[in-house]
């Protein structure tokens, strides 16, 4: 335990046997829920085959033989259950979950006494004797008289074989997808093919191959079995650039299902001619481009509105008014539909993000000699195509911040009697429109002194100044605030967490910090599903209504017109000892305030930082969830409002463009100074 | 100039083993790859002088990995070694079948391995 370099084999095998018991239990765990528990997906068992597979062979060359040797025992026995040679059945499950336990138990010896001396043979002799009731053997299907390529045959694993037998076996019908891919993208396309496919069906083997243009591109050839046909496969699988042909017996008369093949055969024929394109790749601007459509679209309704109310009140056209307002509430619902549908096009699920982030990690952790286990949760979460993009880069900020600053050494670890392997742990969920996505770590925590310390060396405070722990962690997202002492080859260069914020800001997302000394950080972001939802603030002014988007609003207080002072010609408030420089947005759009009582009046605070600025309102309507649209091309080059939005009494309001009000007004302020 | 050497293997701890009995035995520079989807991305990066890879793999398994760089005219020339278990006997002959020079069976000794690297490429 004293040598470093010794441990850490050691650790890892921890942390991967930790890793691959998670992975069974959950497959354990799906299988037990899903309504036909006695028959699992064949993936199932396979993913924990292979997991317990590893287990062993990792184990083994460890020399950790109580775990050898019941992974061993139970992998014969997963390896008869996925070969066909064993039936599943109630004693068999209890049988998996019992060794799993013992399993986690042997490895949890190994890492509080470095060895795994526990006794397990009373469920190894269960296994063995289990193993020994074996059902009759299927008789094997000719492979070798399937209309397939030989050389296909040639690179199956045993298991591979034995699935393709299997739903031979079962009747299913098996397929062959050949398709292109680029070398940059093939994985992330194949396996949105897979997942398609493991819906109605299983995908065999995936066989890469060189194809046609070996220096930029990659072929491969799917073997899927399913009960689906081939027009039902070609049409959930279609593209351009896949072609799907159905595998046969060479010789008619040993055809599986005889007859009702022909029909398919038909339809075979011309699939291969024409293209099969039955989902396309689109541009993600194009699809901007049609929702912009329809945000003008739900402007131009409204006008539609108007007019059919006027029209009421004229005589002889009531009828027709009416006739008028029917029409506008179908084009009104049909629209939101369309809306709706383009929304969702444009969802995808989180994995290929988290995935990145991991491998990030492993390797950052790998580099800086700390030992992580990466956890993740939720991955299936689904988020804005830009949105994804967008936030890839402030995650893997956080991440890398996780393991720089977040996880401590070993040594340290096992000082503070922690685990000595730190975890990170990355989860997404949706919470009614918004998308909640959490990175936390079980390291050091901020420690609030130092970052008060900082700030003062740094001059961003006086030091007299008194602060909240939530106001110090306020001060991580200052502009150049960075508290690491050294810079580490992995973060600290002082491109900070004010970047991530104001990227975050952008998205119109917002981003928390929990923080506890000695026990752990969780970075907290909230993000809208999409670019075009968000929760606003819904204000008065005058007659005229405005949203602003609630991520940019601190607080809103009440405010006579005897709390405005003025200070160099600009007019200001005080707010807990510091003045803050406020607008009048009935100024700024030149509106009346038509307030009942000029005396009381409100002011909304937003930005952050010293970028702060408080707008004066005549009211505050409450908040609410708001989707954007876009002013068309006539009016989108307004200073300070970012599009419009539909209030649910049908009124057209213009939402605020926050960071460039604050801008315009900083600017602005800077010119009087100056002149 | 040290050989360079892909070691294609989903656990990260049999994985970093590999490389380390590999990068002991001195002029070798390893490259990992977590998965075969992994190793095709790598392959175009570097000219590799050595393949190991495991057999049991999630995306594509090893015998296809054997296959796919034995009939690619960038890198047919590159010698293979699969990783086999006991348990897999008829996965060991379909891989020298398809063109592997060299198979280890896991568990596997240091010297065991760094022998059958010498025998590939000495």
């Amino acid at each position: 335990m004293k040598d470093k370099k010794k441990d850490e084999p050691y650790l890892e095998f921890i942390a991967e046997a930790e890793e691959i018991l998670e992975v069974i239990s959950k497959n354990l765990l799906t299988m037990e829920e899903s309504q036909d528990r006695l028959s699992p997906h064949p993936d199932i068992i396979n993913a924990i085959f292979r997991g317990v597979h590893t287990l062993k062979g990792i184990a083994g060359m460890m020399g950790f033989n109580n775990i050898t040797e019941l992974s061993h025992t139970l992998e014969n026995l997963l390896d008869a259950m996925r070969m066909g040679r064993l039936t599943l059945t109630s004693v068999v499950i209890k049988l998996l979950f019992e060794s799993t336990e013992m399993l986690r138990k042997l490895v949890e010896k190994v890492s509080k006494d470095g060895n795994d001396n526990i006794d397990a043979t009373r469920l190894l002799s269960d296994i063995e004797n289990t193993l020994k009731k074996r059902p009759e053997e299927a008789a094997a299907h000719k492979l070798e008289e399937l209309d397939l390529d030989t050389n296909i045959l040639k690179v199956l694993t045993e298991y591979e074989n034995h699935r393709l037998e299997e739903n031979l076996r079962l009747a299913a019908n098996i397929f062959e997808v050949t398709a292109g891919f680029s070398l940059e993208t093939f994985d992330k396309d194949l396996n949105q093919i897979n997942s398609i496919i493991s819906g109605f069906g299983e995908v065999i083997t995936t066989l890469p191959a060189s194809g046609a243009s070996p220096d930029v591109g990659i072929e491969f050839k799917l073997i899927i079995g399913t009960k689906e046909d081939l027009i039902y496969v070609t049409s959930v699988l279609s593209n351009p650039n896949i072609k799907i042909r159905e595998i046969k017996y060479q010789k008619r008369g040993e055809k599986i299902k005889a007859g009702e093949h022909d029909e398919v055969q038909a339809a075979e024929t011309p699939s291969s001619v024409k293209s099969l394109s039955m989902t396309v790749r689109v541009n993600i601007n194009r699809l901007d481009r049609l929702l912009n459509i329809v945000g003008e679209l739900v402007l131009n309704k409204a006008v539609i509105t108007h007019i059919s109310k006027n029209l009421r009140a004229i005589e002889g056209f009531s009828e027709w008014a009416l006739e008028l307002e029917k029409a506008a509430r179908i084009l009104d619902k049909k629209l939101n539909e369309l809306q709706e549908g383009l929304m969702e096009v444009r969802m995808v699920p989180l994995n290929n993000l988290f995935d990145r982030l991991t491998r990030m990690a492993r390797k950052l952790s790998k580099e800086s000699g700390k030992i992580i286990d990466i956890r993740i949760f939720g991955e299936e979460t689904e988020l804005d195509r830009l949105m994804i993009e967008e936030i890839a880069d402030p995650l893997m900020h956080i991440v890398r911040n996780a393991v720089d600053h977040g996880i401590e050494t070993q040594d340290e670890r096992i000082k503070l009697g922690k685990k000595e392997i730190g975890t990170i742990k990355l989860s997404a969920m949706q919470k009614g429109s918004h998308v909640v996505i959490e990175v936390e770590d079980d390291g050091s925590g901020i420690d609030i002194k130092r970052v008060k310390d900082t700030a003062v060396e740094k001059g961003l405070i006086a030091s007299n100044s008194r602060f909240t722990e939530k106001e110090a962690i306020d001060l991580l997202f200052a502009p150049g605030f960075s508290t690491s002492k050294v810079v580490t080859e992995v973060s600290g260069r002082g491109v900070g967490l004010d970047v991530v914020r104001k990227n975050l800001i952008k998205l119109n997302g917002t981003i928390d910090i929990e923080t506890k000394e000695k026990i752990g950080t969780k970075f907290i972001i909230t993000l809208p599903i999409t670019l075009m939802i968000l929760k606003a603030l819904i204000v008065q002014v005058g007659e005229e209504i405005f949203a602003l988007p609630i991520n940019s609003v601190s607080e809103s207080l009440m405010i006579t017109n005897n709390d405005i002072q003025t200070v160099e010609k600009r007019e200001v408030i005080k707010l807990r000892e510091k003045t803050l420089p406020i607008l009048r947005l009935g100024g700024a759009f030149d509106i009346k305030s038509k307030s009942e009582n000029p005396e009381r009046m409100y002011v909304v605070v937003v930005g952050s930082g010293n970028r702060k600025i408080g707008f004066v309102v005549d009211a505050l309507l409450g908040q609410q969830e708001i989707v954007i649209k876009s002013l068309g091309k006539i009016l989108s080059g307004i200073q300070g409002i970012a599009g419009a939005t539909e209030l649910g009494n049908r009124k057209t309001v213009l939402v605020l463009d926050i960071g460039a009000l604050i801008e315009e007004s900083v600017q602005e302020y800077k010119e009087e100074v100056k002149g | 100039m040290s050989k360079k050497v892909l070691v294609i293997e989903d656990s990260s701890t049999m994985r970093s083993m590999v490389a380390a009995i590999i990068e002991e035995m001195g002029d070798f520079a390893v490259t990992e790859a977590g998965s075969g989807f992994e190793a095709l991305k790598l392959l175009p990066t570097e000219k590799f002088d050595l393949i190991i890879t495991d057999i049991n793999m999630p995306d594509i398994n090893g015998l296809e990995v054997v296959n796919f760089v034995k009939t690619h005219p960038n890198y047919k020339r590159i010698p293979l070694i699969i990783i086999t278990t006991e348990r897999s006997e008829e996965d060991r002959k379909k891989g020298i079948a398809l063109g592997a020079s060299e198979y280890i069976t896991k568990p596997f000794k240091q010297d065991e391995l760094q022998e059958v690297v010498k025998r590939v490429i000495g």
